[in-house]
Order: structure tokens, then sequence, then C-alpha cells
């Protein structure tokens, strides 16, 4: 009985030992901490890879160090549940104090670390969700979307849409946030831009649906001109095999935000279907700028394997932050925020920048056409059409309303 | 809703059915010569995707390869489960069910992140046959023919599983195995190698499922989470260990998610547990049970 | 030896209750999960290891308590009664599963908890409207006096030891024994004349119970709620801490929370695949401790009192 007693109190001890020890070193005035939480097991690593790098390759042009300080990142992995995230969140502030965090994916995820970045006032930059939610009813002052949102990039497809001959639409799309909001913002636009478009059918299928079949069914028995697909990161590639191995492309012209992503067509290869109308914030073959042309061949240096549409996200989180503190003169988390607020930045998809009322980037959407070519061993957009970000913002007075204010 | 939604819809169901059945198989097999809930049948069936694709990259993209490389990857699997079997299970006969399932479990934990180390985090991607793309159209309603590969399996699987069952000696005692533990063990036959044989069975069937199933889903590090979950149901409805129990709740599930998803698609997800539900409430030890 | 194990007691609560003196606010949190998480493990454990009934999906009493608290404070309500709201919903869930999973017996009432589990998860993460979806609800507000680190750190603490001391009253009260007596033999217990059915029907009522309090015990460590602490895989995850610490001793599945809270959390500082470590620990423990850390050291001890024995 005793020696038990004994053993777990030594144990516990041992155990909490080790987790303060490390921990200890408290804000280091020489260094810059930033934590980064994201998911970096399962397939959501083709996406969240690419912010990563996009964001170490930032760092490493100015060798980790600005202001004469060292810049230090940690990484963590919160496996795509929020609360995992929501926990390193904590751990990051509060054991290894960090300045800064950085993530997620995940949109939960996104919308628990922010609650708590504002809680404990740590600027957040959330740089692959999509939620409209995050810069929008949920935004605060110390959150910052590097990402077009959902609101956006619906109507970048509706824009797109609507210059095409196509009435009456079918809308499918995973059930989830992201799959709702995408969906709505395209419906809405589209149908305020033509009036003579109808939607004559909608469904939902889970997130992670592993057969798609009576679904794609329910399309063809519809028999419309067009489909919106609203597939969310875990659906778009066994979706699209699904509308590539039943010919439903051909029967039907399909629209799907990032179907034309490098990481979405390289996962797919052959079996991606042509002539699929998607769109991203960004290529690594367009705009065919000298500024994306130098992005690429450093990021190819470095990671041997072409960007995806989140790499300038982590690209431009970096310098964004770089030059915010370089202007600062100092790690002030509130005169950063306020530097940030309103900041434009060249990137690989020219001139962007941070909208100062709600800490959105507005950044533009390349639109166009799934080809195979001989060039590359998967499929690539064509027939590119750009929208800029100012034509696709939200008013503010809107994001106000969103807000209840 | 006209005729022809009906029957293809129908047909859907009934493929989906078919494939749940591979995977039910195997498990009710195990369950019912081992009495042990195998919680691994679903890193056995992310296993075989997993081989299926390795085995198509070698193989190349033809029809013929893909049907090989299905063929190989469940035998492959089978030697796993073998590896499971000798190295661990073979402790845990005649202990607690509880200790036999986690040590199940404890295998799904290993396989999944091993299976990030071997092969990667990421998309894995195995093209469908040419001869299983397009679709079939009568009446003005639709099937994949892909669903064939579903249906043909599902079928071969059943009449393997009764040629073993009823036709072989080592079936015939697995059979008695099942049905009456004492009674076996007092007629002196060795059980040991009937357990082996019904859990090599079963892993071949998972990695069978896992390589049908490869060219349609993700083949990703989390593929068997849910997909076990539902296998489970249907192996319990169908009565634990029942072979023909689980053919039927199999196809049940099947048609009825079909169809859920022509008639309410908001809540297709509740489907299955709202059937495993009310068919345990009312005859709770399987819908053939007496 | 009853008066030093008393002693021994109150020294670690002492030091309990005034870690946060010495401990920084990350180590204090993850005490408060090792907290949440034992008084979860241990109303398992006590349908799991005393009543025998494998319940394979205890997560949703904890969930839809958290969910329950969550959602009341969300539209509105006071938050004092939401708290209380939230273990009575566990035990609505509870006491309705309870009349059909009572029933049943061995896998097949495994097999059922799984079923309800999974399709009470699965209306959770669908209906978006009310419950926020795949999203959760990512910010919940506690009552003023729950507003530092401290506060609510001591709040996990008080919430563990009153239910703890309570669960092991109950465990040793004549109900627990019935309870034990149903959960090792049922025509035993029945033969003494107990309606067995009722008796564990009052335990997985009892579970839901405690379960429900860890949920509001979880609101408070975590402030926010997922679909996913309602999944099959987090019931399982609470399982393997049961199993670890040892389902037949009182305090195994504390153990076992200490023990597996502490290697998550610094194992994921340094590696991606918890998961492989977790299955490894879990693999050995199967096969070479089934009786778990409390059991086997129990057991040696007594081993060796009966070896000081033989010998004398």
């Amino acid at each position: 009985m005793k020696l038990s007693r004994r053993k777990f109190l030594k144990s516990g001890a041992a155990g909490i030992a080790m987790l303060s020890l490390p921990g200890v070193a408290s804000a280091d005035a020489g260094r810059i901490k930033i934590g980064v939480i994201d998911t970096y097991s399962g397939p959501a690593t083709i996406y969240t890879y690419g912010a990563r790098d996009g964001f170490k390759l930032a760092l490493s042009q100015i060798g980790y160090n600005v202001l004469g300080k060292k810049i230090e990142v940690l990484y963590r992995n919160s496996r795509y549940r929020p609360n995992i995230a929501l926990k390193m969140a904590k751990e990051l502030v509060l054991r290894e104090k960090v300045d800064f965090l950085i993530g997620t994916i995940s949109s939960a995820a996104a919308l628990a670390v922010s609650a708590y970045a504002k809680s404990v006032k740590i600027p957040f930059f959330d740089w692959i969700a999509m939620s409209s939610k995050i810069s929008g009813a949920d935004g605060h002052r110390y959150v910052f979307q590097i990402e077009v949102n959902t609101d956006m990039s619906g109507k970048a497809m509706a824009l797109a849409a609507a210059k095409e001959r196509y009435k009456r639409y079918y809308i499918i799309g995973s059930d989830y946030e992201y799959g709702h909001a995408i969906a709505e913002s395209f419906e809405k636009n589209l149908t305020s831009l033509r009036k003579d478009v109808e939607i004559i059918g909608k469904s939902w299928f889970r997130v992670g649906e592993p057969d798609f079949g009576p679904y794609i069914n329910a399309i063809l028995i519809k028999k419309p001109d067009a489909v919106y697909a609203a597939t969310g990161g875990r659906d778009m590639v066994p979706f699209l095999k699904y509308v590539n191995f039943t010919g439903l492309y051909k029967k039907t012209a399909i629209f799907d935000y990032t179907a034309t992503d490098t990481a979405t067509t390289e996962a797919l290869g052959d079996s991606m279907p042509d002539g699929i109308y998607g769109g991203a914030p960004y290529y690594f073959y367009y705009p065919k700028t000298n500024q994306n042309r130098m992005f690429v061949q450093s990021y190819k240096e470095q990671f041997k394997k072409w960007p995806v549409f989140t790499s300038p996200n982590g690209y431009i989180t970096g310098n964004l932050l770089i030059k915010a503190i370089k202007l600062v003169g100092a790690v002030d988390k509130e005169r950063i925020i306020n530097a940030i607020e309103g900041m434009s930045i060249s990137s690989p998809v020219g001139k962007v920048y941070v909208r100062a009322y709600d800490h959105q980037l507005i950044a533009p959407v390349y639109v166009g056409r799934t080809k195979k070519t001989n060039k590359y061993p998967f499929a690539t957009a064509a027939d590119i059409v750009t929208i800029p970000g100012d034509e696709l913002k939200i008013p503010v007075s809107e994001v106000k309303k969103e807000r209840g204010l | 809703m006209d005729l022809s939604t009906v029957v293809s819809y129908l047909l859907i169901g009934i493929s989906r059915g078919m494939f749940y059945f591979v995977l039910a198989a195997g498990l009710t097999l195990i369950l019912g010569v081992l009495k042990i809930i195998n919680f691994a049948h679903g890193s056995l069936y992310m296993l075989g995707a997993f081989f299926m694709y390795t085995l198509i990259g070698i193989m190349g993209k033809g029809t013929g390869a893909f049907f090989l490389s299905a063929a190989a990857a469940a035998i492959a699997v089978g030697f796993i489960s073998l590896a499971i079997e000798q190295l661990f299970l073979k402790h845990l006969y005649g202990k607690e069910h509880l200790m036999q399932m986690l040590l199940t479990y404890s295998l799904v934990l290993i396989f999944g992140d091993s299976i990030e180390m071997i092969w990667g985090t990421g998309y894995h991607t195995v093209a469908m046959p040419k001869l299983l793309t397009g679709s079939y159209s009568f009446l003005g309603a639709y099937i994949a023919k892909f669903y064939l590969l579903f249906l043909i399996s599902g079928l071969l699987t059943v009449i393997l599983l009764w040629l073993y069952l009823y036709k072989t000696k080592l079936g015939k005692i697995a059979r008695a195995v099942a049905t009456n533990r004492s009674m076996v063990d007092a007629l002196g036959i060795n059980a040991d190698a009937t357990f082996m044989y019904a859990f090599i069975i079963g892993g071949i069937l998972a990695g069978l499922g896992g390589a049908i199933a490869s060219p349609a889903v993700n083949i990703t590090s989390q593929m068997g989470d849910s997909i076990i979950i539902k296998v489970f149901l249907v192996v319990t409805v169908g009565g634990l260990g029942n072979i023909w129990g689980s053919l039927i709740a199999a196809l049940i599930f099947g048609i009825s998610e079909s169809f859920g998803v022509l008639i309410f698609p908001r809540f297709e997800l509740v489907v299955p547990f709202v059937i495993a539900a009310i068919a345990l409430i009312l005859r709770p030890r399987g819908i053939l049970s007496k | 030896m009853r008066f030093d194990k008393k002693i021994g007691m109150l020294l670690i609560i002492t030091a309990a209750f005034l870690a946060p003196l010495v401990l920084g606010s990350y180590s204090i949190l993850v005490l408060s999960e090792i907290f949440v998480t034992a008084l979860f493990a241990l109303s398992l454990n006590f349908v799991l290891g005393y009543g025998g009934m494998l319940q394979f999906h205890q997560a949703v009493f904890l969930g839809v308590s958290a969910y329950a608290y969550a959602l009341f404070v969300l539209h509105n309500g006071s938050l004092i009664v939401g708290a209380i709201l939230g273990p009575i919903i566990a035990v609505l869930f509870g006491t309705v599963m309870g009349v059909f999973l009572v029933r049943l017996s061995g896998i097949y009432f495994g097999m059922l908890t799984l079923a309800l589990g999974q399709l009470v998860w699965a209306v959770v993460f669908r209906w978006y409207s009310f419950t926020g979806g795949g999203n959760g609800i990512p910010s919940i507000p506690l009552p003023g006096f729950l507003s530092t680190s401290t506060e609510r750190y001591e709040a996990t603490l008080i919430i563990f030891l009153v239910s703890a001391f309570l669960l092991y009253k109950i465990i040793n009260s004549p109900f627990g024994l019935l309870l034990r007596a149903t959960g090792e033999n049922d025509t035993r217990a029945e033969s003494i004349g107990a309606n067995t059915k009722t008796i564990r029907l009052a335990g997985l009522i009892l579970s839901s119970f405690f379960a429900g309090i860890s949920g509001i015990s979880y609101v408070i460590y975590s402030q926010s709620v997922s679909p996913d602490i309602l999944y099959w895989k987090k019931s399982a995850e609470i399982l393997v801490i049961c199993l670890v610490g040892g389902i037949y001793t009182f305090s195994g599945p504390i153990i076992g929370s200490v023990v597996i809270v502490l290697i998550t959390t610094i194992a994921s500082q340094y590696t991606e695949h918890i998961a492989f470590i977790l299955g490894i620990i879990l693999l050995v423990s199967v096969l070479f401790m089934p009786e778990g850390i409390v059991g086997s050291i129990k057991k040696r001890i007594g081993d060796r009192i009966a070896a000081d024995k033989k010998y004398k």
C-alpha cells in the first residue's frame, strides 16, 4: 500500500516537473517566438505543408532575423481536431510564451483558437481556413484572415458562371460550414447577377462521404445545365474521382472552387476530369509575372515541390509580420496590429492588402478550367480570368451587420 | 419518384450492401469462431487499399493489372493477419473480451501512424480501370459501371464463403466451434488451426474490401475509422457470428442508405445508427435469431 | 496503516490545492485536464470495472452535458442553471439508453452502446443550425467566479474530489456490492434475490450522471465544445486510460489519466505520432499487464506479503 502511493507521488511530481522545466524560458528579450498550429498528419497536409513552406521561405529570406532578434517558430500538429488545436494554442501561449499564433486549415479549430487569442490578446493569423465568420461575425481585434474567405470565393465563382449560358443549376456540397457558406455566396451573387438562372435542386453529403454514387445519380436524374459543387478539402478529391468515372462531367458543366488548384490536380493525376470550372487565389504558373516566377523558383529550390494555393498565404503572413515588426521597431503587439491594419504588401499575386476594419486579406481569385497538357503530369487551369480582390470584397457595412453592430 | 429512379437507387443500394458484406463477412467469421471483436478490421481494410496503391504502381494501369493487384493486395493482408494472430492474439484466447478488443484497438492506433510513416501523408490515388468507367443508362436512369465491382466481389465472397463453410473440413469445424465450443474441445479437435484460418480469411476479405474501394475513396490513414463502426453494426444486426444474417443486414443498410440520400439527404448519416438501434431493441440477438 | 493512508491523502489534496502558487499556468492547465479526464474515467469504470458492462460509448454523456450547458448559456440562459442542466440531460440520455441496454449483455450490449452513441454524435454533427455542426461552439461564457485560470483549476479540482468521494462511497455501499455482484456473475446476484436489470440500470444512470458532471468540468477546462468530444474515438481513448490504470481498482482510472495525459502532453511537443506511442503502450499493457498499473502493483505487494508469510 505504502509503496504504491509513494511511487504515485514520485511519478506525478516527476511528470509535473517535466512539464514546467523546459517551458520556463520566459519572454526572452532577444527572441521573437511564433507558434504555428495546423494539421500535420493525414491528407490535409497537401494544403498545410504549402502554407508552412511559404512561411518558411519568407522567414529564410531574412535569415530568421528581424531588428537583430532571432525568430523562433514552433510547429504543433493539431490533427484536424479543434480541441487539440485549442490545447496547443494554450500550451504555446502559456508555456512557450509565443508572441504570435498562426494556423489552421480547420475552420472549427481556427474559430476556437481565435476566441482564445482574443482572451489573451495574442495576434492570431488564420492562413487557410476560409470561413467568413473568422473575419466576419466572430472577428475581433486580434484575428487576421490571410486567405480569401468563402464570401469572396463564392462570389468569384458566381462572376465566372454569370458569363456562361447555363440557366438550370444544381448545388451539391459538403455538409459543414464551408460547403454551405460558399454555396450560399455563389447562389446569392449568381441569382442577383442573372435573373434567368434557377436552382433546380440541392443536396448535401457528409464530410468524408465514402460513396458519392447516389448523389451523382440524383444530379443525373434532374439533368441540370450546370452543377455547383461546394466540396470541402476532404471531399474534393474523391468527389472529382466520382465525377470522372461516372462520366458526370460529360453531361453537365461543373463549377468547383479549388478544383483547378495544383494540390487537387496533383492528387488526382489521370483521374482529373477535363473542363471543370475552378478557382484559386493562386497558381504557380499564373499570374505570369516576374515576381511569381522568382517565388516559384526559390520555393521549388528549397522544398522540391510546386507551390499550391496556400503557399502564398504563408509567404504573405510571414512578410506582413516582418514588415510590421520593422515598422514598429519593437515586438509591441498592439502597435503591430495597428500597423498591419490597412497594410499593403507585394506578393506572388501582386499587391494585396489587409482591410483595416475586419482584418480580411483582399486578394484576387483566378478562375479557369481544368485541362491536361503534356507540360505537367497533372491538369492545370486554362483560359484563366483574373477577378481582382476589390471586386470580391464584402462591403464593411455587411460585416458590421454580421457582427450585430 | 418514377420506377427508373427507384430501380437505379435499388441497384446502388444492393451494390453498397454487397460491399459492406465483403467487410462484414470477415468480421463476423472472426467473431463467430474466435469470439473476438476485431477493431483492427478497419486497419486491414486500409492496408488493402495501400497495398493496392503500391501494386498498381508496379503493375501498371490496365484492367488486368487492376484485378491482379486486388487479389495480391488481399492475400498480402492475409499474411499480415497471420502475423497478428500468431504474435499477439494467440496469447489472449480464453481471456476477457475487453482485453482482446483493446489489443485489436492498439493495432488500430499503431497501423494508422505506421502507414503515414511508410506511405507518407496526403492523398494516394488508384485510377479506376477503363472497363469500369462511365455509366449504364436505362429508361432515363443511370448506374455507374463501377458498382459492378462491388456486386461481383460481394457475390464472389458469398460463394467462396459457402464453399469454405460447407464443403471443407476446416470450415465445418469452424461452424461447429461457432455454435458449440465445448463439444468441439471434447471431441479433441485442435481448435488452434481453425482459429488461425478463420482469422486469415477474415483478413483477406478486409484486404479485398480495401482493394476494391481504393479507386473510389480517399486512400488515407483514417479511412478505416468510420467504416469500421458501420460494419460492426451490420455484423451485430445480423447476429454476431451469423454470416447469412450479416448478408441480409448489409443489404438492409446499403439499400436504406441509398434511399436515405434520395428521400432525406440531410439525415442520411443518421440512417445506419437508427436501423441498428431499432434492430437491436426489437431483435437483440440479431435479425435471424429465433 | 489506516492513519498513514489518510495523512497521505490529505497531503496530496493540500498540495493539489496549493499547486497554483508554485506551478506555471500551463502546468495548472494540464493538471485540470487530468482532473477532468480522471473523473470521466471513474464514471466509465463504475459500469465497466464494477458493473461488468461493456460500455463502449461513455463520451456521449460527457458530450451531451457539455453541449447542454453551452447551448443553454448561448441562448441567454443562466450560467448556474446551465451547469445543473448538463448532468440532468446526461442522466436523461443515460436513462433512455439504459432501459434498452440492460436487456442485452456482453458484446451485444457493447454494440448497442456504440449504435446509440454514434446516433447522438451524428445528430449533433448534422444539426448545424442548432449545435454549430462540425464547428462546435468555440467560445462558451463561464460565471464570473471562474474568470482566472487559478479559479478554473480549483473548480475542476473540487468537482473531481467531491465526485470521486461520492463514487467511492457508492461503490462501497450495499448498492455498490450488488452492482459488483451483477458484474461478476449475473446468476449469483439473481440467486440472492436481486433484480439484476434494475441494478444495472441504476448503475448506468449513476455513471451517466458523473460523466455529465465531468462534461461541465470539461467546459470549465476548455471553454469550447466540438462534436469530437462525443465521437467513438473519445470513448476508446477513455477505455484505454481505464485499462492502463487498472479496471479492477478504484484508483486505477485516476492513475491511468495521470499517465496518459502526461505522456500525450509531453510527447506532442516532440512528435506527430502520438497515436503510435499510445498504441504501443496499450499493446504492452494488454499483453503483459492486463490488471493495469495499480492492479499489478497491488498484486506484486500482495505476492510479497504472501511470500513473507510463507517463510515465517
